[in-house]
């Protein structure tokens, strides 16, 4: 997958300016930059929330016409939210079988379907969640929430997953389980973007570090190389 | 999770089989008369809920597809002698799917739009209509209203064949909406009311989703729009297109707890009856309006969930503290 030349402006000023990001089957690349360099932003134009002011957002080659975030679903390209978004009224179960990708008749088929029911609870085991699986995710702990969150990605058979800071408010037993998620997926050929403030976490799991700064990529390489890189000791240290 | 209990069947059974044995228990004209609007307002309440209650739009220019069920019937039956009861019955099948297609275009229009924004644009749909109706006199006879020939019928029996087919479109709404609860349009209408933003990011095709709720709702208010305008007899624009009707539907869908399957029927038939009847005792006036202002002032202050939450969770909490026995879910909120 790989965005060209992306811009977005929001009255007049450019969130992102041109920026241009490849990732490939089975690594993961780091998002990182100061708070307001457009991460958050990348990733919406990324997942069909906000449309482009410029460039064009490809999958295996083709470009994308028209994303819409139903659209990426489909290509494999799945995505996480900021702050954790779920549906409080819905148990567990109901949040994941929600996440499986179907043919549209599905719909008039049962709320959850058992394969579905079965492979969420196997997500669920893996994640430590098992126990809770009927109860609604308002129930759940902030950290816990984050962590449904990241199994909805689980659900999709996804080729791309896009974090958003999937550490923020989540403990070190869950970032631990996150982690070895990350790193199992990898070997099964999914891509990860991942925008990540704990910067050991990236220097760990990335292959490749792209390092923004208002709007623009300005450094890239990897993560020895980006953490040795002048200018993003500069635009860390200056804000 | 929910599955057919027992428990809901049952429900199902005695609350049809009181309201069928009804008219033949109370055979006066004025109780089953009150007893129809009972059961009209049942059917627009559960309807109404599959796009206001499960998918959260408070559609406020429903009310307009039961004018024009209304107007469509009496249309069609212009210069007819009806040699039976039953056919107009028949008529407003086609003219509820007819209607439910025609709202396809609507609701690809309206639904851009969401929350506050969506109530007040979807009631302008309700008065433009009303003066269309009023204003188009070569199909409607504008503000003179138009009627349906009268039936072949004893005058005894006038209001029985209008409860009954009334109460068979109950039963086909009512379960259509449990369908679509158990089924995954439901959970993904759910998903939308929640977060829809969300719910894209989920693949979940949103537009479709909500276009399916919104036409099928459409479609049943004209059957009941139908079979009102052939009950009544003789229609007129401002009481096809009621901003009454389509407030009254609101509240009852609040009252009796929206998003739930049996909320609406429960909210409808306290107030429908109550309201029937105080329009017969009060007469014209419109004091009946201050009452009900009133009622639903005290249920989101005091009821925000509704009657059917409210008594199925303490209920819950009783049985629990009670013995063993989990915590069936009866109610889908
Ligand atoms: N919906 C929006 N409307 C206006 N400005 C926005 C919007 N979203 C983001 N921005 C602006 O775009 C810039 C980039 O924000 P964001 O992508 O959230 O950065 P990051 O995720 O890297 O912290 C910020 O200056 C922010 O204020
Ligand atoms: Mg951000």
């Amino acid at each position: 997958m790989e965005a060209r030349n992306v811009t977005k402006r929001f009255g007049g000023v450019a969130a992102l300016d041109h920026c241009s990001v490849e990732v490939a089957p089975g690594r993961v690349t780091g998002l990182i930059g100061p708070n307001g360099s457009g991460k958050t932003t990348f990733f919406n134009v990324l997942t069909g929330y906000l449309a482009a002011d410029g460039g064009d957002v490809f999958v295996d080659g083709a470009k994308v016409a028209r994303p819409t975030p139903q659209r990426l679903y489909r290509l494999g390209v799945v995505r996480t939210f900021q702050y954790a978004r779920l549906f409080p009224d819905l148990t567990l179960v109901e949040i994941l079988a929600l996440a499986v990708a179907k043919p549209f008749l599905s719909v008039f088929g049962l709320r959850v379907e058992g394969g579905d029911r079965e492979r969420a609870m196997e997500v669920l085991g893996r994640l430590g969640l098992r126990a809770l699986a009927a109860r609604r995710a308002g129930q759940l702990s902030y950290g816990q929430q984050r962590l449904l969150e990241f199994g909805t990605t689980l659900m999709a058979q996804p080729r791309l997953v896009l974090l958003d800071e999937p550490t923020a408010g989540v403990n070190p037993v869950m970032i631990d389980i996150l982690e070895g998620h990350i790193r199992r997926l990898r070997t099964e050929g999914v891509a990860f973007l991942l925008v990540e403030h704990q910067l050991d976490l990236v220097m760990r799991l990335c292959d490749t570090v792209v390092v923004l700064g208002r709007g623009v990529p300005i450094a890239r390489g990897t993560p020895d190389e980006v953490s040795q890189d002048p200018m993003v000791l500069d635009a860390y240290l200056g804000g | 999770m929910r599955q057919v209990t027992g428990w809901g069947a049952g429900r199902a059974v005695v609350v049809f089989g009181t309201l069928l044995a009804l008219p033949f228990i109370f055979s006066q004209d004025w109780v089953v008369d009150i007893a129809f609007f009972g059961l009209m307002y049942a059917v627009l309440a559960v309807a109404w809920n599959l796009i206001g209650g499960y998918a959260g739009y408070i559609w406020l220019g429903f009310i307009t597809f039961f004018g024009l069920g209304a107007y469509a019937l009496t249309i069609s039956f212009q210069h007819v002698v009806l040699t039976s009861v039953w056919s107009p019955f028949l008529v407003i099948i086609p003219i509820g799917l007819g209607l439910a297609a025609l709202s396809i275009p609507v609701a690809l229009l309206l639904l851009r739009v969401r929350g506050a924004t969506f109530a007040v644009v979807s009631l302008a749909v309700l008065f433009l209509a009303e003066i269309c109706a009023s204003n188009w006199t070569t199909i409607t006879n504008g503000a003179e209203g138009m009627g349906m020939p009268t039936p072949p019928i004893a005058a005894s029996l006038f209001s029985r064949p209008f409860y009954l087919a009334m109460l068979c479109l109950l039963a086909v709404v009512l379960l259509f909406s449990w369908y679509v609860l158990r089924s995954r349009l439901g959970l993904m209408l759910f998903a939308i009311r929640a977060d829809e933003e969300r719910a894209r990011g989920l693949g979940v095709p949103t537009t479709t989703i909500k276009v399916v709720a919104f036409a099928a709702s459409c479609g049943f208010a004209a059957m009941a729009g139908g079979i009102w305008a052939y009950y009544v007899g003789f229609i007129f624009p401002i009481f096809a297109f009621s901003a009454n009707t389509m407030f009254a539907t609101v509240m009852m869908v609040y009252l009796g707890g929206r998003g739930t399957l049996w909320g609406p029927l429960v909210g409808a038939l306290l107030v429908a009856p109550a309201q029937e009847y105080l329009a017969y005792t009060l007469g014209n006036s419109q004091l009946y309006l201050i009452a009900y202002a009133a009622v639903f002032l005290l249920v989101i202050r005091f009821l925000p969930r509704g009657i059917v939450p409210t008594v199925h969770d303490s209920w819950v909490r009783r049985r629990a503290r009670g013995a063993v026995g989990g915590s069936e879910r009866l109610v889908s909120t």
